[in-house]
């Protein structure tokens, strides 16, 4: 299964792709569906700027909720799309670079500076980000986001950094995968201090810091991280976790108060699946133990050295 | 990077030796060959024929230059140059060669950017001497989203359909999809364009008849039931010829939906063309907690169910992964995994 793909339904609405050189009266009414802009990599595809302006041209545009970006479209600076905030004043959910392997590796997609776009649309409620290259995130935040997603194979520590220490008072769901070194990643515990000190999100109901190479960090410092009592779910997916952070899980604060626990993707052995199954499942929890990974065989790479400690075992999404 | 400079100086050959045509680099090497397609641009541009292009140009040194048989156009309007640029765009150019007959797409995609009939622009670039078969003739209405239609995979490298090419059903829904537009509407439009598709059915025809079963083959309401993914007698049908395919969870549902045994409708099913895993064993009733397992654990029998699909199966159903396991034993799955599974069961939320 490929974490990477296309939205079929954002923001609850169902995704209908806007159809190229389709006259607007064969789309729906613009309110009922999340908009997703896509064109192609061909020259026989509509040039996106046409395409975009025939669909600012002929959609409602103050009806528009949710809008989902992807390949073509994508391109455009976010400077096109606040253009056009002042008629997208019903905007509340936005998709940037839905883009699936085949179309860009998600190590290169390009997340940019997301400060002005959210200056310009005060009544965003969701946000999802797909690639982390020269992104950044405002440090002043955001008062009415209550869901953001950053999908990364390496999410910049910086951009970490910043959605960690951002205030966003209204935001309850927060979503970070945060990548390989290699491809740009490399956040450190210590940058997501604020985060798991429970400051500057005081709705925040649901966590995932995901896709990580130290997840067994990640999972001993939410052992005993301060937000975790407020949370009703908690996301350490598509990692690295080993029966070593698993240990500290267990070790740590209850986390019988959780809804659901998701470790999906993880390098655990059968003992320690059915340990964590066992203490938290019959408490209510729900534990997600779908895709146990083994760790690849390094050592037969001659070019092999365990110096970066990943004994073979790698991220659900990186390149 | 090609570091030609022209050693001549004259305005217009300045022009028709530069790639843009505005005299200025980048410029046309001598030593490759000169595109028919810019012998074309230049002719529109100066107002030349491309007689005299062709001259010019090799009274400059070019000696390899690309043509049509036959006589070339007296006078070249620069918007029917442009028509055979592949790149659709008139400042970047990679023109369409004259060898052979050009590629349907190529005529789709100029009508598309043009807004013209496909018919007028294959008349356009027959007349600039590019090979146009006269056969199929082409709709003289414009519709943008040919290019579209002919396109057979919607990713990968990008293939289209070009004018002899049997059209597969695959690519009749494809298209609707993608387009939003109905089935038949794109059967009729690849009908215009000169194409054969496979008869696609019409509103007026009344409901659809499962592909692969024989037309010779009574169905009754229960067959085209449980034929239908949805149970609903209806498009989307199970997939034809889909022997060891069908979801054991179909069966089930198909045998509480029609009140037949579940080894009864697995019977119909493989008569009709389906039928689930040789490995599955059908239970004797249907049970709906059958159903739920099944759908919450999601595996076909081809695969093994490993302990985190019975956790995950007791974890969606409350029941103990020693239960699940013991169920989807019965049920004819592989469970590979040596481990004791727990008698200890989940505790369902709400």
């Amino acid at each position: 299964m490929s974490y990477v793909q296309h939205q079929q339904n954002f923001y609850g609405l169902p995704v209908v792709t806007v159809p190229q050189y389709t006259p607007a009266t064969l789309l729906p009414e613009a309110g009922s569906v999340a908009w997703r802009l896509a064109t192609g990599p061909y020259s026989t595809d509509e040039d996106y700027h046409d395409y975009w302006k025939r669909f600012t041209g002929t959609v409602e545009l103050e009806k528009v909720r949710a809008l989902v970006f992807g390949f073509g479209p994508h391109y455009m600076p976010h400077q096109e799309l606040i253009d056009m905030s002042s008629r997208l004043t019903g905007l509340e959910a936005l998709f940037l670079n839905d883009l699936e392997d085949d179309e860009e590796m998600i190590s290169s997609i390009e997340g940019g500076d997301l400060a002005p776009l959210l200056e310009a649309f005060p009544n965003l409620r969701e946000l999802v980000v797909r690639g982390g290259d020269r992104l950044d995130f405002p440090v002043s935040g955001h008062a009415g986001l209550r869901s953001l997603r950053i999908e990364s194979g390496g999410l910049p520590p910086e951009a970490a950094e910043h959605i960690a220490a951002a205030d966003l008072p209204s935001l309850e769901r927060l979503e970070l995968w945060l990548g390989d070194d290699w491809y740009g990643g490399g956040t450190t515990v210590e940058q997501l201090a604020p985060l798991l000190a429970g400051e500057g999100k005081p709705a925040l109901r649901h966590l995932g810091l995901q896709n990580s190479p130290i997840q067994d960090e990640l999972a001993a410092a939410v052992a005993s991280a301060p937000v975790v009592p407020r949370l009703t779910s908690l996301s350490l997916s598509m990692g690295t976790l080993s029966d070593e952070g698993a240990e500290a899980l267990l070790h740590g604060q209850p986390l019988v108060h959780l809804e659901e626990l998701d470790l999906s993707h993880h390098f655990l052995s059968h003992d320690m699946m059915l340990r964590i199954w066992t203490a938290l499942e019959p408490a209510g929890v729900r534990v997600n133990l779908i895709g146990k990974q083994e760790p690849e065989d390094d050592e037969e790479d001659e070019d092999w050295d365990d110096e970066d400690g990943r004994n073979g075992r790698y991220v659900a999404v990186s390149e | 990077m090609y570091l030609y400079e022209p050693p001549f100086d004259d305005q217009d050959d300045l022009r028709i030796t530069s790639y843009r045509l505005k005299g200025e680099s980048p410029w046309l090497a001598p030593d490759r060959t000169v595109a028919y397609g810019h012998v074309l641009l230049a002719a529109g541009t100066l107002g030349w024929s491309a007689d005299a292009v062709v001259s010019r140009l090799t009274e400059l040194g070019y000696g390899q230059i690309e043509r049509p048989d036959g006589p070339l156009p007296a006078t070249v309007d620069r918007a029917d140059a442009l028509l055979v640029n592949t790149e659709g765009k008139d400042d970047q150019f990679r023109w369409l060669g004259v060898e052979g007959r050009v590629p349907l797409r190529y005529v789709l995609a100029a009508a598309g950017r043009t807004n013209q009939g496909p018919a007028e622009v294959a008349r356009r670039m027959a007349a600039l001497g590019y090979e146009i078969p006269a056969d199929p003739p082409l709709p003289e209405t414009p519709e943008p989203r040919d290019i579209v239609l002919i396109r057979t995979d919607r990713k990968g490298y990008g293939k289209w359909l070009d004018w002899d090419d049997e059209v597969p059903m695959s690519l009749i829904h494809q298209a609707a999809r993608e387009l939003r537009m109905k089935p038949h509407e794109v059967a009729d439009r690849l009908t215009e364009l000169g194409f054969k598709p496979p008869a696609t059915p019409r509103p007026e025809d009344g409901p659809s008849r499962p592909p692969g079963v024989s037309p010779s083959e009574p169905l009754a309401e229960d067959d085209l039931l449980i034929l239908s993914q949805e149970l609903d007698g209806r498009e989307p049908w199970l997939h034809p010829g889909s022997y060891g395919k069908v979801p054991l969870p179909h069966v089930l549902r198909a045998s509480l939906a029609t009140g037949r045994s579940p080894a009864d409708v697995a019977a119909r099913l493989a008569e009709l063309g389906c039928s689930p895993h040789e490995n599955a064993k059908v239970p004797e009733v249907a049970d709906p907690a059958d159903i739920r397992l099944l759908t919450a654990v999601d595996r076909s029998h081809r695969d093994g169910v490993h302990l985190e699909h019975v956790l995950r199966g007791a974890s969606l159903t409350g029941r103990s992964p020693a239960d699940v396991a013991a169920r989807l034993t019965e049920l004819g799955y592989r469970l590979p995994d040596e481990v004791e599974y727990p008698e200890v069961r989940a505790a369902l939320r709400g």
